[in-house]
């Protein structure tokens, strides 16, 4: 079950914006992330303090393409970025409330296709936040140091 | 525990130093100068001067201005002086020896695991501390790289980050050379170095973006396996006693090179950086360069300095990423032949760079 509105995990998750894509760090988990332009918006719009249903709406309104589709899109990428412990499900809160979302074209204008967001994810870092486990210590508490490490 | 606890164990350790110092009977002092700011080193006694200092002997200063940290450092076997009973369990270590209640805006504690260092770093003193038991059994890589830990925790408030890469250049541009580890950085950065160019690092440097980016120097060492000793010849030259410096050295593993003792002229403090570059150890002989995004530039090196240094937080990557933004991004695969290397770097600065090969 999806909540209604979302943050991002800080101070645990690190974002950095381009113009080509979003690249996502969770320092809890090791895990790196490249976020296409689609997906970009839709984190904007939770962090903006979008509802799934708000930023579902937003994103209909603002391209062409399926909207069934595009529901879908959106609600699999908001499951993905819980999964991976980059937003958090909060309360509403008055902020929130006064959220001001990226306007919407009117009908002349012309809207982009919808392209779907795209999360790709990087683990390859994940081993050097492994604990190394401290076992023996010395008379005084401090770790014995192992003994093939001269 | 009480939230005065690292104030209290801070104190505690600064009691440990001037014990050992005059069980030593003597403070060693020297200055440095890192990125621009005075880094104090006071040694309780002579047994960890020349480890620690030999890979910093470029930057040393004779400025008297106010340290902008003061670094404490002693052993126990060579001081008589046995260090403090561990003030937290063995439940308090975390990712990189981070100590679990003992880290927080005021103060960074970590405890090397593998090889028994301590560290700790008290922000609003300006000062450190830096332990371990015996002198004489430092590992290699603390030699080559000291006080890294120490150095990365003290840079992280500030408009500066330590990043896992290398610099070469020219007085009028630099090229920053980043990737993971066995990727190419020590062989390019040393191949531009044979090629006369100036050299700033091929592992760890320090990266400032006030106004400008720029490069600083903290270690004037190299690393290069046998493959790099192959195409570079000119570094047997400089080889160290292998026996001297890391008795227990693997067959495999990187030697360690002092180049200021070899080519002081070569080996600068700093550098402006003028383009980033990604090596890629290549199959061929010849290296080709291709123009990546700043996104791609920062998902592949960001993360790398920001997970192998303890707490780590937004400003290791946020430095980078803007730098990233400035600058044009290559990927550079790097072939066998150095020359090429060497040109296709060159290529890169703003001016041309005359080749002079080391001798």
């Amino acid at each position: 079950m999806l909540a209604s509105h979302y943050q991002i995990n800080r101070p645990f998750v690190i974002r950095e914006s381009f113009d080509d894509e979003d690249v996502i760090v969770n320092l809890d988990t090791g895990s790196y992330f490249s976020l296409n332009k689609t997906g970009t918006k839709i984190f904007n719009l939770l962090e903006a303090g979008a509802t799934i249903d708000s930023a579902s709406d937003h994103m209909i309104q603002t391209h062409t393409g399926d909207v069934a589709v595009i529901d879908l899109a959106v609600c699999n990428l908001i499951e993905q970025l819980l999964t991976e412990g980059l937003i958090l499900a909060v309360e509403r809160t008055e902020s929130m409330d006064n959220h001001d979302a990226a306007p919407i074209p009117d009908d002349a204008e012309e809207k982009p296709a919808f392209t779907p967001p795209i999360l790709e994810k990087y683990t390859d870092m994940q081993e050097m936040l492994l604990l190394d486990p401290v076992h023996d210590v010395d008379d005084s508490g401090w770790p014995a140091r192992k003994p093939d490490s001269v | 525990m009480s939230n005065n606890a690292p104030a209290h164990f801070a104190g505690e350790l600064n009691e440990r130093f001037e014990h050992a110092s005059r069980r030593a009977r003597q403070v060693v002092e020297f200055n440095f100068n890192v990125a621009g700011m005075i880094v104090r080193l006071c040694f309780a006694g002579e047994a960890l001067v020349p480890a620690i200092c030999r890979a910093l002997d470029h930057l040393k200063t004779d400025a008297t201005d106010k340290p902008a940290l003061t670094i404490n450092l002693w052993d126990t076997v060579s001081t008589h002086t046995p260090m403090l009973p561990a003030p937290f369990g063995i439940e308090s270590y975390g990712p990189h020896g981070t100590i679990s209640g003992y880290c927080n805006e005021s103060y960074q504690t970590v405890y090397d695991t593998n090889y028994g260092i301590l560290m700790m770093l008290d922000y609003s003193a300006k000062r450190a501390f830096w332990w371990t038991r015996d002198a004489a059994h430092l590992p290699a890589h603390e030699k080559a790289s000291p006080l890294r830990t120490l150095l990365h925790l003290w840079t992280r408030p500030m408009n500066c980050s330590l990043l896992h890469a290398g610099a070469v250049g020219n007085a009028d541009g630099g090229v920053l050379l980043v990737g993971r580890g066995g990727m190419g950085k020590s062989g390019t950065a040393l191949a531009c170095l044979a090629a006369g160019m100036d050299y700033v690092s091929d592992d760890f440097c320090i990266l400032r973006d006030d106004p400008e980016p720029r490069a600083f120097s903290l270690y004037s060492t190299a690393k290069a396996g046998d493959a790099t000793l192959q195409r570079i010849p000119v570094l047997k030259s400089m080889r160290d006693s292998p026996a001297e410096f890391a008795p227990h050295r693997q067959e495999d593993e990187k030697e360690v090179f002092f180049l200021h003792e070899h080519v002081p002229s070569r080996i600068v403090d700093q550098l402006p950086i003028t383009a980033i570059v990604m090596p890629q150890v290549n199959d061929g002989a010849m290296s080709m360069l291709s123009p990546v995004s700043a996104s791609f530039m920062t998902t592949h090196v960001g993360p790398n300095t920001l997970f192998m240094l303890p707490n780590s937080d937004v400003s290791t990557i946020s430095i980078f990423a803007n730098v990233a933004r400035k600058l044009p991004c290559y990927r550079l695969l790097v072939g066998s032949d150095p020359t090429p290397i060497a040109d296709t770097v060159a290529s890169l600065l703003p001016t041309p760079h005359k080749r002079t090969e080391l001798k």
